[in-house]
């Protein structure tokens, strides 16, 4: 394997005190992971949404999020962790791709909030022949740990990443 | 007029694209081994309107090419021509070459002559029309190229400028006279640009509130007679200085004939027509409004943010139920006023709702416009004589629809002269005018908008129709069939009476596509016929698409939504009405067919969903452009209009689903695809024949 030329937001920005970045942080499991917040539209808690036929298991349904239809993803599911038993007490959080679609994230809990200067974030370095961390786009370095960045544009656009149609012909 | 002319030529290029695409989708479906027959369908269906359009518009080249296409497609159909590896090849050159053609025709870069060449001998070949070279086959009647396109000029009445100053008396306002409804009132007659004098105003002490200070200046613009305006400041004069001054500039030259033809007046003319058949040919000629249509100041709005509002209106539309829901154990004396503000409220978001509908609509006149030159040219190459006379075109409905309404109405009128309005001596003979007369109406009636197009011909021939259905063995012999009946026989796919095949009528392809098309805005096509004076089509359409009229169907815990305008009747079976067929299939005996029952908590792998028929409910539906199948659902709850919203928006398109609303609660449903069920259901027997057969 070879590890393509890295790009770091170092890069990008001229020294080390360009604006801060704002992150929410959820966890799901052990687990925690940022969500930049410009791209987060609001959180609910969960309740069981409409369910859709044909459709992978982490597809957990349909929401009404003011009037439009929204997907709610179990992120946990989508990230080979298996299916989350959901509760009043887990989190939806309804997140808005670069191409303007939304999804709902179902996570266990929303933690914190946490701002992040240009020189403690990198994006993922990209591997050759395989995505090791598919739904990640970066990480942060915050208080004292390393956190994945959730890829949001990923998680909205590829509800299907194999190129298969769930409940489609068998191939 | 070469504008009007452009677009509606614009038009029917957004539609050959459509088609072309829908026709590829057919062959890539037929190479696939897919459901034949409604594949074959609707690729003949596509080419068929492709065909008509370019006869329409003297798109020659085109015109050949897709009756030719057409003719070979149609051998499929009855199965006279084999689908094999070489047909299907054709096919896809035949959707190339036409998708050239339709280039060709919009940009004028030409197709490639030997491709053109080769795909259109080679159809012809296989549509038999030829057995030698292209050229020495007699060429399809094809419409007169010469024809073109020609459109009336609206009758414009003259426009006149008048200035008009209102000073309203100290009594004016006092008297209960608004001063800006009389503006408004005089907006109403065109078009209308307002000066506001305030000089007259009084220091804030002396100024009387009960007095208006204030003068306006109008300057109005309007085709309305001076008797119009002299009446609006007629209303108070008594209460204002009104001063009216006519500033249109003197006409040099006499002015035209101002004359609008009327209904009374064509109907005048055509009585002199009859008199006198020599007459000069004014019939093909629409009625148009007599009232110039006013210039309006118009916004380009983005269509996502009309969705938006869209959204956003329907969400709304559903909170007065909740809240009344809510309140619904409150005193409603003690609470008299809440009641009453929740009332206002939900007649407010009505018209909210409306207004927003509003924004989306236009005018049925722009489809309608093109029909007076359709019906010269039908006059042309049929030899009768037909008077068409158009009302309520000022009628609006949601742009898509008025965008998809040109190919099934086109269709309808074709079909009208074609096989309703009889020839001149016949007409004679049997006593009636000898110009036939086509009425073409349109009305808003509630939240649907009724179009209709009679003729006053001789109406179905129906023991010809019923001979013609069993000799197609769409009817058995002996069959006992209805008026009703046999009139709906003309909807079924690959029925004609048509004696002959021209190039701008049918093979009995339209009106199945009128059907279809119709059903998939969520409309329907009613038909009544009286032997000897006349057929009535009736379209009856939902004002938006994106308000639909559904039934609330339950099943395990989900709700599921049917479009109650596909159906036909719900029922609990008997158990001797079901006949068990292999583990899949169980058939529904209704009415003397057999209906293939598709339960939707098996399709949808619902929990809970019942499994024995006898205790669920049968919703007996028709698929677009499918077969009758019972739906088998746990319970109805009942039927109201929700509004549409996208699956694909946010996710992705889901088979058998075709979108989502909201329901009361809060909470979203699925809306079923019904021609998508249909299909699922049409492959099932040929599983085991296996899916290789392309």
């Amino acid at each position: 394997m070879k590890v393509m030329p890295m790009e770091t937001e170092r890069h990008k920005h001229v020294g080390t005190d360009g604006p801060e970045s704002q992150f929410v942080t959820f966890e799901i499991g052990e687990h925690t992971y940022l969500i930049p917040i410009e791209r987060v539209v609001e959180f609910r808690t969960w309740t069981e949404p409409t369910s859709v036929p044909h459709t992978p298991d982490y597809v957990r349904g349909i929401v009404n999020i003011r009037g439009e239809i929204v997907p709610v993803y179990d992120v946990a599911a989508r990230l080979g962790r298996g299916m989350t038993e959901p509760g009043p007490r887990h989190v939806v959080v309804i997140v808005r791709g670069e191409d303007s679609r939304s999804v709902g994230l179902l996570v266990d809990s929303v933690t914190d909030i946490v701002n992040a200067r240009p020189d403690n974030m990198a994006p993922m370095p990209k591997i050759e022949g395989g995505d090791a961390t598919p739904f990640m786009s970066g990480v942060v370095f915050a208080e004292e740990r390393i956190l994945g960045v959730t890829d949001v544009d990923r998680l909205v656009t590829e509800a299907f990443p194999d190129g298969v149609e769930p409940g489609g012909p068998p191939a | 007029m070469a504008t009007e002319e452009e677009d509606l030529q614009r038009i029917f290029f957004l539609e050959c694209e459509e088609l072309v695409a829908s026709a590829e989708q057919s062959v890539e479906t037929l190479r696939a081994g897919g459901t034949q027959d409604d594949a074959i369908n609707a690729l003949f269906r596509a080419v068929h309107s492709i065909k008509g359009g370019a006869g329409a518009f003297g798109l020659d080249r085109l015109a050949k090419f897709a009756h030719a296409f057409e003719s070979f497609m149609d051998l499929l159909r009855k199965g006279r021509a084999t689908l094999d590896a070489a047909a299907i090849d054709l096919l896809f050159d035949g959707v190339d070459v036409l998708r050239m053609l339709v280039d060709e025709a919009q940009n004028g870069t030409q197709a490639p002559p030997q491709r053109y060449d080769a795909a259109f001998s080679a159809l012809r070949k296989a549509a038999g029309l030829e057995t030698g070279p292209a050229d020495s086959a007699p060429e399809p009647a094809a419409p007169d190229p010469t024809a073109g396109i020609e459109f009336e000029a609206p009758a414009a009445a003259a426009l006149r400028q008048y200035r008009i100053v209102l000073a309203p008396g100290p009594r004016m306002l006092a008297a209960g006279v608004d001063p800006l409804r009389v503006i408004a009132n005089l907006k109403a007659l065109g078009s209308v640009s307002v000066e506001i004098d305030a000089s007259d105003l009084p220091a804030l002490e002396a100024l009387d509130p009960a007095v208006c200070h204030l003068r306006w200046t109008i300057a109005l613009e309007t085709s309305a007679p001076r008797d119009d305006v002299d009446e609006i400041a007629g209303m108070i004069d008594d209460l204002a200085d009104v001063a009216i001054e006519d500033l249109t500039p003197p006409e040099p030259e006499a002015p035209p004939e101002p004359v609008v033809p009327t209904a009374e007046a064509a109907t005048a003319e055509a009585a002199t027509a009859a008199a006198a058949p020599v007459a000069a040919p004014a019939a093909g000629a629409p009625v148009p409004d007599t009232r110039r249509e006013k210039p309006v100041a118009t916004v380009r709005v983005d269509v996502p943010k009309l969705e938006r509002l869209g959204n956003m209106v329907g969400e709304l539309i559903i909170t007065p139920a909740f809240l009344a829901r809510q309140a619904s154990d409150l005193d409603t004396e003690k609470h008299r006023r809440l009641f009453r503000a929740l009332d206002e409220m939900s007649q407010h978001i009505r018209d909210l709702a409306d207004a927003a509908t509003s924004i989306r609509a236009q005018p049925l006149k722009v489809v309608f416009s093109r029909f007076g030159a359709l019906v010269r040219d039908l006059e042309k190459s049929t030899g009768k004589r037909i008077r068409l006379e158009v009302s309520g075109e000022g009628t609006e409905i949601d742009k898509t629809v008025v965008e998809r309404l040109s190919e099934p109405l086109t269709h309808l009128i074709r079909n009208s002269v074609d096989h309703g309005i009889e020839s001149a001596e016949k007409r004679l003979a049997a006593g009636k005018d000898p110009v036939g007369l086509l009425k073409l109406s349109a009305e808003q009636r509630g939240t649907h908008v009724a179009i209709e197009l009679s003729d006053d011909g001789a109406g179905v021939n129906r023991p010809r129709v019923l001979a013609k259905a069993i000799e197609r063995g769409l009817v058995s012999p002996g069959a006992n069939l209805s008026d009703q009946e046999i009139d709906d026989l003309l909807f079924v796919p690959g029925f004609s009476t048509a004696e002959a095949v021209t190039s701008v009528s049918g093979r009995g392809v339209g009106m199945d596509a009128v059907r279809a098309t119709i059903a998939e805005m969520g409309g329907q096509v009613g038909l009544v016929s009286r032997t000897g004076l006349g057929t009535t089509f009736s379209l009856h359409l939902p004002l938006s698409l994106a308000i639909l009229d559904a039934m609330v169907t339950l099943v395990g815990l989900h709700s599921y939504l049917i479009p109650t305008s596909a159906i036909i009747e719900s029922l609990r079976p008997a158990a001797s009405a079901l006949v068990r067929m292999d583990g899949q299939n169980t058939l529904l005996a209704w009415r003397g067919s057999m209906l293939r029952i598709l339960s939707l908590g098996a399709e949808f792998s619902v929990p809970g969903a019942m499994d024995d028929p006898t205790r669920g409910i049968l919703v007996i539906v028709k698929p677009a452009g499918g077969e009758l199948i019972a739906l088998q659902v746990d319970d109805l709850i009942g039927q109201e209009p929700v509004v549409v919203k996208s699956l694909e928006r946010n996710y992705r398109k889901v088979r058998g689903i075709s979108g989502a609303t909201i329901l009361g609660d809060g909470r979203p449903a699925l809306i079923l695809d019904l021609p998508a069920l249909g299909a699922v259901m049409a492959r099932r027997p040929r599983a085991e024949a296996g899916t290789n057969a392309g």
